[in-house]
């Protein structure tokens, strides 16, 4: 009985997933999500003198750092979160730091994010509130990681 | 005959000639000597002789010969009147001086002025009138001037002109009328009098023994395929390509939460379903990475801790083995387990993690409303080139201080 059950389920919703019905809901539900939600992309970038290796994911990024006397750039990780207003997410990134995102209020143009990092032992090291525009980045950067610093572009997708 | 003295006495004042104690005397005896002296008078203007000519007049009148220019014949008679100076000052043992040119020459010279003029306004020869005018200036605008100093308005005469005069009459249909003429379309006639304009291509080919052609199609065949310019383009400016997989992902917005509408078209509630699944499933095999491999995603999840209301991130299912019903299991947990693949892929956000290079937006505009760094910390804000995402340096002041790079900017 739960075999069947389970089979019926499992292509139902295959069968589902493409059928017109539902992707007109989806497309409904999408949006409506498109107005109130905003997906935050933070990168974690380790910019270093140590080697000239750079990620090839950080390409479109090099053109904005390249004024820095920093050679290597790795992706140590990516962290996304998709917000409404007044939510917020924190993102545990090396160093014992914390860095915590928050979306204060959306709109057509822009949105305002508020940034905060902290780290153990020495508290508040960064607390920042940036209206960014629709689809827009901004870079934080700074924290000392081995031979480099940390740099963290933030981008507000909707 | 002899004369009463009263008479003498009147004779005398006729005359004129009487004192006054004899018109005294002639007053007394009871006539007027003023009287007297007027009827002499107007006697002697009655009485007189008529006016006569002079007597050389009266004889070249009598003999009819006219008067004679005695000046001009004397004038004519003398001759030129000769130059007596040079024989005046020589009879007084003087020199004949040419005075004329010896003034001319004690004066020498007259200076050319002109030249010293300009020179000393600093203007050139030959170029007055320009300097000249540019000196002066644009000549004024006295029309509206001289109407305000009259108390009169600066009016536009054409306009009112026109205005007053109206449309001008068509003339050309009266005229011809008048004249008996119709009135005709040129154009028209000639067209259909020229008819269809020849084709000359094929004619002027033929006389030039030229072949008809079709240029274009050689044209592109020679020129080949045209090569891939964009790239090429995009470099030599200095862009990157277009985010087009960005731009894509932003119109289309996140992807919709479909759990719901399928659990509500099935008439199903999220909790059992999930739990039939895990036990129709079974022990969940690893499952994430050839999963993954084949939708094109790298392996792991990012870490996220959702502080309140956001989305939370996909937590990997993970059941007690088992090892019960393995045979029939596997089949059905490969088709469980990927339905529950799709399921987690249209709930977890929009953009796979590593797919790809990541793609800035062209224009990135901030506003920094606030900005407090810690106690130990410093903070510089820089930006790479207009529209680059902003840079907000965190520095904190116990670790290694930047260094300013020769362009002005601080080196992280």
């Amino acid at each position: 009985m739960i075999r069947r059950l389970a089979i019926a389920l499992v292509v139902g919703m295959l069968g589902l997933a493409v059928s017109p019905d539902v992707s007109l809901a989806a497309e409904k539900a999408g949006s409506a999500a498109k107005v109130g939600k905003v997906q935050l992309q933070m990168l974690v970038v380790h910019a270093t003198t140590a080697h000239s290796n750079v990620d090839p994911k950080l390409s479109g990024l090099m053109k904005y750092l390249s004024p820095f006397k920093y050679t290597g750039f790795d992706l140590l990780n990516t962290h996304t979160a998709t917000l409404g207003s007044n939510d917020g997410a924190s993102f545990s990134i090396v160093g014992g730091r914390d860095v915590e995102l928050t979306l204060l209020s959306t709109d057509e143009k822009a949105v305002r994010v508020r940034v905060q990092i902290n780290q153990e032992q020495r508290g508040k090291l960064l607390d920042t509130t940036i209206r960014v525009n629709r689809n827009g980045s901004f870079i934080v950067a700074g924290p000392k990681h081995k031979e480099g610093v940390l740099v963290l572009p933030v981008t507000a997708k909707y | 005959m002899t004369l009463t003295p009263t008479e003498l006495l009147r004779t005398r004042a006729a005359d004129g000639l009487a004192d006054d104690g004899e018109r005294a005397a002639l007053r007394s005896a009871g006539f007027d000597p003023d009287e007297h002296q007027a009827l002499r008078g107007l006697l002697a203007e009655l009485l007189g002789p008529p006016p006569s000519r002079g007597l050389a007049d009266a004889v070249m009148l009598e003999l009819q010969i006219a008067e004679p220019p005695v000046g001009a014949a004397l004038r004519s008679a003398a001759g030129a009147a000769p130059e007596l100076g040079a024989g005046v000052l020589q009879r007084l043992g003087l020199p004949v001086l040419d005075l004329g040119g010896l003034l001319h020459e004690a004066a020498g010279r007259s200076p050319e002025l002109a030249e010293g003029v300009l020179a000393s306004l600093g203007l050139a020869m030959g170029s007055i009138g320009g300097p000249l005018r540019d000196a002066a200036g644009e000549a004024p605008e006295l029309g509206d001037s001289v109407l305000a100093s009259l108390g009169l308005p600066s009016l536009s005469l054409g306009l009112p002109l026109r205005e007053t005069a109206g449309a001008a009459p068509e003339l050309s249909d009266g005229v011809l009328a008048a004249l008996g003429l119709s009135t005709i379309s040129v154009g028209a006639p000639l067209r259909d009098a020229a008819g269809a304009s020849p084709e000359l291509g094929d004619g002027v080919l033929a006389a030039l023994g030229l072949s008809t052609v079709s240029v274009r199609g050689p044209l592109r065949d020679a020129a080949g395929a045209p090569p891939e310019l964009s790239q090429g383009v995009l470099t030599a400016l200095g862009l990157s390509a277009p985010p087009v997989a960005e731009a894509l992902r932003a119109a289309a917005g996140p992807s919709p939460d479909l759990v719901g509408p399928v659990a509500e078209a099935l008439s199903l509630e999220e909790g059992p379903v999930a739990q039939a699944l895990r036990e129709a499933a079974g022990p969940t095999p690893p499952l994430w990475a050839p999963i993954s491999a084949e939708l094109g995603l790298a392996r792991g999840r990012p870490q996220l801790q959702v502080i309140s209301g956001g989305s939370p991130a996909p937590a990997a299912v993970a059941a007690p083995p088992t090892g019960r019903r393995f045979g029939l299991a596997l089949p059905m947990g490969a088709l469980v387990a990927a339905a529950a693949a799709l399921l987690l892929f249209f709930q977890s956000g929009p953009a796979p993690v590593d797919a790809g290079p990541y793609e800035f937006a062209a224009v990135n505009q901030i506003e920094i409303e606030d900005l407090q760094a810690g106690p130990d910390a410093m903070v510089q804000v820089f930006q790479a080139e207009e529209n680059a995402p902003t840079i907000i340096f965190l520095e904190p002041l116990d670790e290694v201080e930047p260094t300013a790079s020769e362009g002005g900017g601080a080196t992280l």
